[in-house]
């Protein structure tokens, strides 16, 4: 029982990681309808920039933690700077092929991708080299029924959850999110209507930039390392995590994303090269019953 | 004459809405049937039904006795029933003869393995082939344009070249879909002649959708009307035009900018 | 004399192999080239193959495939075990070396074969992305299996693999990949995956079992990945399941859009040129990967139907004893846009 509620712990956890990444690229997907596949870079871009801005508040450091002030500063720098990549990525590498061939986007993706990874391996002062991440949460760790849980770790579902359910309120509600779902429905009449497309796709590009930078921060606090290729892996897994959602579909993208990481710990748990092909058997099972995913609704083009 | 086509009872139902209601038609050979109606009265979603695209809720299908109901669109097509689309759907990137001759797969003799290795015999039926595309495209008047693709077609031929593809499959029956919609005036003319010429040369039954009357009229045997679904009239245009109902359908209701 | 002409432009592909084979030949013996690039061109010329089958699935036949790494991981593995397992030890020489290579590439090419028609079933329920991610999870699914295998090697990867694959042995794959698969493209099949790719709907309209021509598709496409798998195993003498995951079925993906997707020059010149190309950029060090990436953005920004754009140089093409001239098969551009 109380190694069932430790592995649901980890799950939680690793699954709020996936499940933010997965927001970006859900949203991306639904209002683009491109697959970013450098997505993922953007958690390491997230994670990268937490490390040197945590050093240049290094001073303020005392007794080994961080203010919670200055923790959520360095977060807010971290979220604006990576949002900021993506917002830059988009008006360069994408945007001009917003009305071609999807397989272009993607391959310039790719492209993209392999740049963003390589381009700071190649910096004299990032280099190839891992690096330890600086501890941002206080580190307590509480005993419930059995299973130790750390403050990081409550710290990261709560952070995430929080954050999802604004982002999902945001879309709801405000006239930004409006504007992104007409966007997502279709491109030229939303234009036709007044909506001003390349700010509403800027946006949704930041918004998942700022979302893989917390979810950059999330993984990179929990196993505490930072490298140059830490996100084409967590990008492709939360890719699935999307698709086993239902791409394009917000709550289907946190829903995929917490499955995914609840059953990878599992099944790690049994066998590590298991637990790793755990997510993709997960995936076609599911595909294979609702085509669409979990939460998404098959279209069907009219004859 | 003989029924070649025997439709009974033929229902749709999307959701609770019936999109079409106890239709029925047999259809002889080598007649010329029409269906009209406004717009959204079921004439596609019949279509449709015909060419296995959708599964009617209930009736029956019989092509010469066979039950085509629950089959797949191309076994329909494979057994003669092939049809043209309103909304044009040509193979846009191949060109004109291409795109024929892709409508003569069904037909081809070749195996794999002579395909692979291009024998002697396989570059013999390709030529048969490219000799039978031809001379099908000479006969709608269409072989200048062998080579262009299909993209880059005029409207009016990109239609034409719906109806050869379709030819091209051998059809004992063949659905046209709105086959002069968004032409002008003196193309309906023309477009009304290659009906008729098709169906003497090629020995087809056809069954027709269009709004335009003055299209219909004088080249179908019988007419059809439909309104929400429903059959609300039917017979020889010349009764057919004088129907109320038929006048109620079409002018009191929103009048068809065409018709 | 006109029926040598036509003798030599049906086997057009074989002829332009011998002839770059004869140049290579030559410029290596004349040390031009050294054994490195002799290696390079190996896996570029394993790379054409692979690029020349994804483009029969993801170019001709409009399908989306993304992970075609996975099939080339089981035709590396089949023929791997038939070469170094069960002929264990006994590295042939001379004569008996060749059968005993053809029927280990026969047996990775129909092990992947077979896969690709399971992964083509799929394919008749879903469509353009989500064909995608099922394909890209078969090709992790594959990679977690083999590293599960034990006798195999587990993660490890299997060494000790016989170097059977020699220059000209794939180029001769090379030019037989392209006879074979420019032949059918002009073939009812071929007619039937372009008209899959440009129209479903009017394909399965016109009789053409879509279904059943998709799963072909992927099944030849996969055995031909098999073969080139195999004779990658026996260029290296290394194979290891990581080394088949995303981001080698990405290089394929890249490879046949740079190159320009439907089109068989497009798969050899992008192949060839970019597998080169990150060797010729050596002198980078750590920059080499930053400006492959730069120039491979700007390919696809600036030339995006890619950099043969569809076209085909004729030697690529079927000559038609037709009465009208070739036809012209075009990239895939606003496919059903029309509708």
């Amino acid at each position: 029982m109380a190694s069932i509620l430790q592995f649901l712990v980890y799950g939680l956890q690793l699954g709020s990681v996936y499940a933010l990444l997965a927001l970006g690229y859900t949203m991306v997907y639904g209002i683009v309808g491109m697959i970013n596949t450098a997505h993922g870079d953007f958690l390491m871009i997230g994670a990268l920039s937490t490390f040197f801005i945590a050093k240049a508040f290094e001073s303020i450091n005392a007794d080994g933690t961080y203010p919670m002030l200055i923790v959520g500063l360095i977060i807010l720098i971290s979220m604006m700077f990576t949002g900021g990549i993506a917002v830059t990525v988009e008006a360069i590498a994408y945007r001009p092929l917003r009305y071609k061939p999807r397989m272009i986007a993607l391959i310039t993706a790719v492209g993209v991708s392999m740049f963003l990874e390589n381009f700071p391996r190649a910096l004299p002062f990032i280099g190839p080299n891992p690096r330890p991440f600086p501890t941002l949460f206080i580190n307590r760790t509480f005993n419930v029924l059995g299973a130790s849980i750390t403050s990081t770790q409550l710290i990261m579902i709560v952070l995430s959850a929080v954050t999802m359910i604004a982002l999902d309120r945001f879309v709801a509600k405000t006239k930004i999110g409006g504007q992104m779902r007409a966007v997502s429905m279709d491109k030229d009449a939303a234009n036709l209507m007044g909506i001003n497309v390349n700010k509403v796709i800027s946006i949704t590009f930041f918004i998942g930039g700022a979302l893989a930078a917390v979810s950059g921060i999330c993984y990179a606090s929990a196993y505490p390392q930072v490298e140059v290729y830490m996100g084409s892996w967590l990008g492709n897994m939360s890719f699935v995590a999307a698709v086993l959602g239902g791409i394009g579909d917000i709550r289907g993208a946190m829903l995929g994303g917490f499955i995914l990481g609840i059953a990878q710990i599992f099944a790690t748990a049994i066998n590590s090269t298991f637990g790793y092909a755990v997510g993709f058997i997960i995936l076609i099972i599911i595909l294979l019953v609702k085509p669409a995913g979990i939460m998404g609704t098959l279209t069907i083009e009219k004859v | 004459m003989s029924t070649i086509l025997e439709v009974k009872n033929l229902t749709i139902k999307f959701g609770g809405l019936v999109a079409v209601d106890d239709f029925n038609l047999d259809l002889e050979k080598g007649e010329l049937v029409a269906v009209i109606g406004p717009n959204g009265a079921g004439k596609t979603t019949i279509f449709n039904m015909l060419t296995g695209i959708y599964r009617p809720t209930t009736g029956t299908i019989k092509l010469e006795g066979e039950d085509m109901v629950g089959l797949k669109p191309y076994q329909f097509a494979q057994r003669g029933i092939t049809r043209t689309f309103q909304n044009i759907r040509l193979f846009a990137n191949a060109s004109v003869a291409d795109n024929v001759k892709m409508a003569a797969t069904m037909h081809a003799k070749d195996s794999l393995l002579q395909s692979f290795l291009r024998t002697p015999k396989m570059v013999e039926n390709e030529r048969e082939l490219d000799e039978k595309v031809m001379d099908l495209l000479r006969r709608l008047n269409m072989a200048d344009k062998a080579d262009l693709l299909a993209k880059n077609l005029p409207y009016g031929d990109q239609r034409r070249l719906e109806i050869a593809r379709a030819l091209m499959t051998d059809p004992k029956i063949l659905l046209l879909d709105e086959p002069v919609a968004g032409m002008i005036t003196t193309e309906l003319e023309e477009m009304a002649q290659l009906v008729v010429k098709i169906r003497k040369d090629f020995n087809v039954s056809i069954i027709m959708i269009e709004h335009h009357m003055n299209f219909v009229m004088p080249i179908a045997d019988r007419i059809k009307v439909l309104d929400f679904g429903k059959t609300i009239a039917e017979g020889v245009p010349e009764v057919v035009q004088k129907d109320p109902k038929v006048i109620e359908a079409y002018l009191g209701g929103a009048l068809n900018g065409n018709a | 004399m006109k029926k040598i002409v036509l003798l030599l432009q049906k086997l057009s592909p074989f002829i332009g192999c011998l002839i770059f084979y004869i140049v290579v030949t030559v410029l290596r013996s004349h040390k031009i080239i050294n054994g490195y690039y002799m290696q390079v061109l190996m896996f570029a010329g394993v790379n054409v193959m692979m690029t020349v089958s994804l483009n029969l699935v993801n170019g001709f036949t409009g399908q989306f495939c993304i992970g075609h790494a996975g099939f080339m991981s089981l035709g590396a593995y089949g023929s791997a075990v038939v070469t170094t397992l069960i002929f264990k030890g006994s590295h042939f020489t001379g004569v008996a070396q060749l059968p005993v290579f053809l029927l280990s590439l026969l047996c990775g090419g129909t092990v992947a074969a077979l896969v690709g028609c399971l992964i083509g079933i799929p394919s008749l329920r879903l469509k353009g992305d989500y064909l995608a991610i099922v394909t890209l999870a078969f090709g992790e699914i594959v990679r977690a299996l083999l590293r599960l295998i034990q006798p195999i090697g587990g993660a490890r990867g299997m060494i000790g693999i016989p170097n059977y694959s020699s220059f000209g042995r794939i180029l001769f794959f090379v030019a037989l990949t392209l006879w074979l698969v420019r032949n059918l493209i002009y073939s009812p099949f071929g007619r039937a995956f372009i008209a899959i790719r440009d129209n479903e709907i009017a394909a399965d309209a016109m009789g053409i079992n879509t279904t059943k021509y998709k799963i072909l598709s992927f099944c030849i496409a996969a055995f031909i990945a098999g073969v080139a798998g195999g004779l990658y195993a026996h260029v290296l003498c290394f194979i290891q399941p990581d080394s088949f995951g995303f981001t080698k079925s990405s290089d394929f993906l890249v490879y046949l859009y740079a190159g320009g997707s439907g089109s068989l020059t497009g798969s050899v010149i992008g192949a060839v040129l970019l597998t080169i190309l990150p060797e010729m950029l050596r002198f980078l060090a750590d920059w080499r990967l930053v400006l492959y990436a730069l120039i491979l953005v700007a390919v696809m920004l600036y030339r995006s139907e890619g950099l043969c754009g569809g076209k085909e140089v004729p030697f690529l093409k079927v000559k038609r004893a037709s009465l009208y001239k070739e036809p012209i098969f075009g990239a895939k551009k606003n496919a059903a846009k029309n509708g």
